[in-house]
């Protein structure tokens, strides 16, 4: 049995005649187009296992690994597709750069006192710091998010980039607030649907755990507790 | 929005709205008790400002979610409008705390008077048994209801915030203990939602039959 793969290719699509194995990925459709049929076909992997997000790329519209999308025996026609957010190099190979911009912005290196190399780290430091650091840079949380995909001018940093901070914000020794400039980079125009949370491969939860309690952090100083804040403050002054 | 303005809402919801609900409450509560009529569970949720739990459930995070989800069709087209005149969603996020700690004091007051004048009332003969059974419902609700707020993200952030305090090593320590019990009630915030939403609504549909409304 043969399914049909479309890969959109520099602009045009083109359909392939690719046989079916069960158990087949689509990376698997992808590599054997590249040796039997289009030699020229330009896309990224590396592990083929999930870990080094290399292989992100539009499957039917929804942002998925590649590495880790199985074709099931129903679907006949698969359309593959780069990732929508940014700019084509070739085919499937697209220019990330715009991320690493945004986070550029965000202090993303440790920003702690280093003393002499050795410190004690406590399991509920872990927990938190560790989701966080799981984030393979796949960027599909970042083509997902709609906001990104649609408001280009409010210039939202990006969960990815999100989650990037809040990983350097919560290691132990960590003693420099990235909220601020956070809030600079637009947290505000998340409007908290989970899109990146539902397709991350990672299985992070950006939103509950990184989105939402920064957008809380954001209005603590205007809420309730900076009422507070500034009434202390001002008693101090 | 600046913050003049905000500090001006939560002025007037907490000094000025809340007092003036509470005190209806507590007059409701004499009357009934001139009236012979047990206790301000017998009109219950009707003398709560129903509106107040409105707010709170639309600026709700997940309500949000939900709707926008699936009533917008994203992720590829979500609730936001245009560039030019989307200025992001701190005022929703903003108001939602207000909601939350008006309803909260709401809910704690009825809950309090409901505990203590339940088991009376269900016992009293001037009541008929869908009118209990009603009562008892509006108990439910309300622990319900509770439970959904306790597991809301505004409360998860304030007692992370009070485990950042926490001194280090600690064992059994109350801000750990307070952390640990609230992280399961925030990660079954949608089931609480759901429920409290369908509770309501089942609440009303006896209210119509036990003859309270209409």
């Amino acid at each position: 049995m043969n399914i049909q793969i479309t890969v959109k290719r520099s602009g045009e699509e083109k359909t392939y005649s690719v046989p079916y194995a069960p158990r087949m990925r689509i990376l698997d459709s992808l590599l054997f187009i590249q040796e039997n049929l289009e030699p020229d076909l330009a896309f990224r992997w590396n592990c083929g296992e999930g870990v080094c997000g290399s292989c992100a790329g539009e499957v039917d519209g929804k942002p998925v690994l590649m590495c880790k999308a199985e074709i099931v025996e129903n679907m006949q026609n698969i359309r593959i597709e780069p990732l929508k957010v940014f700019p084509v190099i070739k085919d499937l190979v697209t220019n990330p750069s715009e991320v690493y911009e945004k986070l550029s912005r965000l202090k993303p290196y440790f920003t702690g006192k280093e003393g002499d190399g050795f410190f004690t780290i406590y399991e509920r430091e872990v927990r938190k710091s560790q989701e966080m650091r799981k984030c393979i840079d796949c960027f599909i949380c970042y083509d997902s998010c709609h906001v990104i995909r649609n408001h280009t001018k409010v210039g939202f940093t990006g969960p990815i980039n999100i989650v990037k901070a809040v990983a350097q914000d919560s290691h132990p020794q960590n003693n420099f607030s990235r909220t601020p400039l956070l809030e600079k980079e637009g947290v505000k125009f998340c409007n908290v649907t989970r899109c990146c949370t539902q397709n991350c491969p990672q299985n992070i939860k950006i939103t509950e755990n990184a989105i939402i309690p920064l957008k809380e952090k954001i209005i603590s100083d205007i809420g309730i507790i900076g009422i507070i804040k500034s009434f202390r403050s001002k008693k101090n002054e | 929005m600046n913050r003049k303005f905000h500090k001006f809402i939560f002025i007037v919801l907490v000094f000025v709205v809340v007092p003036t609900m509470i005190a209806k409450i507590v007059i409701a509560h004499e009357e009934n008790e001139q009236e012979g009529i047990l206790n301000i569970a017998a009109e219950g949720f009707e003398q709560i400002h129903w509106i107040f739990f409105v707010l709170l459930i639309i600026t709700c995070y997940y309500f949000r979610y939900v709707a926008e989800r699936n009533i917008f069709n994203s992720p590829s087209a979500c609730a936001l409008q245009d560039s030019k005149t989307y200025k992001g969603d701190r005022l929703i996020y903003q108001f939602h705390r207000y909601f939350f700690w008006i309803s909260f004091v709401l809910i704690t007051v009825y809950l309090v008077a409901s505990a203590v004048t339940l088991p009376a009332l269900l016992s009293t003969t001037e009541l008929n048994i869908l009118q209990k059974t009603t009562k008892f419902l509006e108990f439910f609700v309300g622990i319900i209801f509770i439970l959904y707020l306790s597991g809301c993200y505004h409360i998860k952030y304030l007692f992370e915030r009070l485990l950042e305090k926490e001194p280090k090593p600690c064992r059994g320590c109350w801000r750990s203990t307070l952390y640990e019990k609230q992280s399961p009630l925030n990660d079954l915030h949608g089931y609480f939602f759901w429920i409290s939403v369908f509770g309501v609504i089942a609440l009303h549909i006896f209210f119509i039959f036990g003859g309270h409304v209409g």
